[in-house]
């Protein structure tokens, strides 16, 4: 009979059981591995022969076929090695259990090294969940991923860093000891904050109301600004403003960075929200996801945070329109020969541009025409454009004009504003499934939730004639009017709230007043 | 006919000169054409050489290849022998016989509005300024559709509902520079692109002095608004003076690299634009210079029109200054806010974030005052963001 062993594979974002068979048969020596492994499960097999050849036992000179089931889903990794290692040994009787019953609600993760090591492997985090999930009481794994293992709750996880140290367990010849390094005595949750902190960013004063807004409603949004006045500086603290991660939240990005092999401080929950900063010439794929085996890219890294896309106009055309599909959705689907996975994407887009080709568009020494500078500004498409809520200038700041006592508002203070923000936005979404914060709202909802006076549709009429405004903005206005008046618990919408609103969008002032046909 | 004409205008070593004084003696383009030798160096100003190319030359197969171009693209041409060419071509020997143009029938006369590429904000007020007063008054607004002060120029005209036409350095399908395929396109529908290449001539500086002379001749005047050290506009501006054209210059800042040639023009004796009212003026000398002229010259009557401008601006300074008052045209009145953010502004102008730290503990408050203060027209946003008080 065949020794049946559990493991896991993971699929997009979740893992899986996975039963690794072992069967020996008589006949010429070898091994086949069957199961639609891929080349790094395939090489398992000389792994396996050197690794029990060094760990003392030996490799049975019959065939040898392994299977992975279910059959019929591609899996990829090197984290079976264990588990046909362990199967093998069973099946050539070289070691015994007493406890056979044991073996079945246990689950295990590994590579071999070829001296007997058991080595970390990525997507640690999900295959445990999925050990959970399975039903399964007990998970080994290696004693590199032991922390990020112990983050799933209702599961005994045990860490090895030697194949004959499970053995010597399974076959109860050694009880399990866990021996904790001192520094790593398991945190109380307490990661390392990156130090970044809008108390920094100084005399930016109208700027700042906007980003809380941003943060506060969930709303994209872009910079304008010449080189060196501070747009990645502030792109870079806005994660320190949103309201921190449910542990929901946490759980979610800490798997994808688990599967991206991304977790470098493997003993703890991500708590910080993501940040990321792909640079302008990467490609669609790294920033959609992809690659034959269909990994998350950019902005499924930046899930539950920010995405930053610093000089967004030098983004490939064909990049920046990916990025529309998922950004309604909230996920997406990624198609490869291989596997499809769907991964989540729900963040905040920040992205950053020079006003004007040569970047000093309103000084004395830029000479770019009109002309010349819509011409730079289309390179972002109307989709894109679309999404963009707030739309706001940046003058580089002149640190002799300050008054002496100038100080910037602490992230603190400001997360406090957005996280009020937020919770008002919860209770009136609450049992709206797909709509978390302002920015989502739909027009039938904006309708029901933004009612607005004659008082504020006459200054918006005003502003439109005067501004020149093109009507799509209309929704948008209301969006960011309701999400100020939230900002000030306000239930109502309030001139105040409209007015300031209505100098959210720089790039469409600057358009209106350009001498163009 | 203009199968033949046109045969001759692409004829390398032939020149407007010469095209006329062949015109002058034979009958037709056609006649040219099937001229031998002799009869060709019977012509005044006809070598040898060029008579010998002419009869080596003669076949019609680009001529009709350009023909084809000029249908396919539906551009027209217009020849000295047409009735709508211009009179003022007709005087200058030098000017081309033979033009291509798309769009309505090109108007003769008109004012040249040129200037350099990289401009000034001030140089593109000017320009805008001149234009759309010419196109107020249906003068036809003539420029050559590059970048800076003939894009402006161009499309201020066509906003105000002028007319315009743009004198182009390649064929009159092309689009130099790029970003100005969309003027390109209102233009021609609107108004007039003229060339002397033929379609599909690619644009390129070597074309751009004949394109300059053409316009030159064609104007009656010409304004340079801004010009640097070696400006195209500068020739047009030389070409113009050379053609006895009422040429103008814009004086601008001696410490502007984008007014060195302008300055220096003026220097020569061009007269000083401060008016468009000049442009339209039969003499130099009419009213718009002399309201201004006359400050300085009669510097004795300075006290009395010091007193008289004070008094004529006062009602103007009396809605601006008039502190917590009546906005003009609401009846609303301005808060604390609005007044101080009025008063920030008296000097200079300042970007948003400039205004706010004076506002820190309600920031709201100002940005709602702000937006109330340009709902109401009282202040005017900069290229690239900073906020000024409103002229007028």
């Amino acid at each position: 009979m065949a020794s049946i062993i559990n493991s896991f594979a993971i699929s997009g974002v979740n893992g899986y059981l996975v039963e690794v068979e072992i069967k020996t048969i008589e006949g010429k020596p070898s091994v086949t591995i069957v199961g639609l492994g891929d080349a790094s499960v395939k090489e398992a097999s000389e792994r396996l022969q050197a690794s029990l050849n060094e760990a003392g036992y030996e490799f049975p000179k019959i065939k040898v076929v392994i299977n992975l089931a279910p059959g019929n889903i591609k899996k990829s990794g090197s984290h079976f090695d264990l588990s046909m290692a362990l199967g093998l040994l069973l099946q050539s009787e070289q070691i015994t259990i007493q406890d056979p019953e044991q073996l079945h609600t246990t689950g295990f993760l590994g590579e071999l090294s070829l001296n007997g090591a058991i080595k970390a492997c990525r997507g640690v985090l999900p295959m445990v969940e999925a050990a959970r999930s399975a039903g399964l009481k007990k998970i080994i794994v290696p004693r590199e991923n032991l922390k990020e293992a112990q983050l799933v709750k209702g599961v005994d996880v045990l860490g090895f860093s030697e194949l004959h140290e499970v053995v010597a367990y399974l076959s109860s010849e050694k009880e399990y000891v866990w021996v904790p390094k001192q520094e790593q005595m398991p945190s109380s949750g307490s990661s390392e904050k990156t130090g970044d902190d809008f108390k920094d960013v100084v005399g930016q004063d109208a700027l700042m109301q906007y980003i809380v807004v941003a943060a506060a409603g969930g709303h994209n949004m872009l910079m304008i600004g010449s080189p060196g006045c501070g747009k990645s500086m502030v792109a870079r603290r806005i994660p320190s403003i949103l309201p921190t991660m449910s542990e929901e939240e946490s759980l979610e990005v800490t798997k994808i960075y688990s599967i991206a092999g991304l977790l470098q401080n493997s003993d703890s929950l991500i708590l910080e929200r993501p940040f990321r900063a792909p640079h302008h010439n990467a490609s669609t794929n790294s920033l959609a996801g992809g690659g034959t085996r269909a990994i998350p890219g950019e902005i499924t890294l930046a899930h539950n945070g920010v995405l930053f896309l610093d000089e967004i106009a030098e983004f490939s055309k064909k990049s920046l329109e990916t990025l529309r599909q998922p950004m309604e959705d909230n996920y997406i689907t990624i198609s490869r020969v291989n596997q499809t996975n769907t991964y989540p994407c729900r963040f905040m887009l920040v992205a950053a541009m020079n006003p004007c080709p040569c970047g000093y568009y309103g000084a004395s020494k830029c000479h770019c025409s009109d002309y010349k500078v819509l011409q730079y500004r289309q390179k972002i498409s109307g989709p894109i454009m679309d999404r963009m809520d707030i739309q706001k200038n940046l003058q580089p700041v002149n640190f002799l004009d300050l008054p002496d006592q100038a100080e910037g508002f602490s992230s603190a203070e400001l997360r406090e504003k957005v996280e009020l923000a937020r919770a008002v936005q919860r209770s009136r979404f609450a049992g709206i499934p797909g709509v978390n914060c302002n920015a989502q709202m739909s027009p039938a909802q904006i309708k029901e939730f933004c009612p607005l006076d004659n008082e504020i549709m006459e200054i918006l009429r005003k502003a439109y004639e005067r501004f020149h405004y093109s009507a799509r903005t209309y929704h948008k206005f209301i969006k960011l009017a309701r999400t100020l008046a939230d900002l000030e618990g306000s239930k109502q919408i309030r001139r105040r709230d409209m007015a300031a609103a209505l100098l959210a969008r720089d790039l469409e002032r600057d358009r209106a007043g350009m001498m163009v046909v | 006919m203009s199968l033949h004409f046109l045969w001759l205008s692409l004829q390398k070593r032939i020149g407007p000169v010469a095209i006329k004084k062949l015109l002058e003696h034979f009958s037709s383009p056609r006649d040219i054409y099937e001229a031998d030798y002799e009869e060709l160096i019977r012509v005044k100003g006809i070598g040898k050489t060029t008579a010998a190319l002419l009869v080596k030359s003669r076949s019609l197969q680009e001529a009709a290849a350009v023909l084809e171009r000029c249908q396919k693209h539906n551009i027209k041409i217009l020849t000295c022998l047409d009735a709508g060419y211009p009179e003022a071509l007709h005087k200058i020997p030098r000017a081309p016989a033979l033009l291509y143009y798309s769009g309505t029938f090109p108007r003769s006369g008109g004012v040249v509005l040129v200037g350099s590429r990289k401009c000034s904000v001030y140089g593109k007020k000017v320009a805008c300024e001149a234009a759309s007063y010419l196109a107020e008054r249906d003068v036809p607004v003539i420029s050559g559709m590059a970048a800076g002060i003939d894009g402006y120029v161009h499309t201020a005209c066509l906003k105000a509902g002028g007319y315009t036409m743009a004198f182009l350095g390649g064929g009159v399908d092309t689009v130099y520079p790029s970003e100005h395929w969309q003027l390109r396109e209102e233009i021609a529908s609107a108004g007039t692109l003229v060339s002397c290449f033929p379609p599909g001539t690619p644009a390129h500086p070597g074309r751009f002095p004949s394109r300059n002379f053409l316009m030159a001749a064609w104007a009656d005047t010409l304004l340079l608004v801004e010009a640097g050290k070696q400006s195209g506009a500068l020739l047009t501006a030389n070409y113009g003076i050379a053609l006895g054209k009422k040429v103008m210059a814009v004086p601008g800042s001696i410490y502007s690299r984008q007014s060195v040639g302008t300055n220096a023009l003026l220097n020569r004796g061009v007269a000083a634009y401060c008016n468009p009212k000049q442009l339209t003026a039969n003499e130099l000398s009419l009213s718009g210079i002399e309201e201004k002229g006359s400050l300085l010259i009669n510097a004795g009557a300075e006290q009395i029109i010091g007193d008289h401008k004070k008094e004529e601006n006062l009602p103007k300074n009396a809605s601006c200054d008039q502190g917590p008052g009546l906005l003009p045209g609401t009846s609303r009145k301005r808060s604390s806010v609005e007044n101080k953010i009025l008063q920030l502004l008296e000097n200079s102008s300042l970007s948003m974030d400039q205004l706010a730290l004076h506002f820190k503990n309600d920031r709201l408050s100002f940005l709602e005052a702000l937006t109330m203060l340009e709902i109401d027209g009282l202040l005017e946003r900069l290229p690239g963001g900073m906020i000024s008080l409103a002229k007028s």
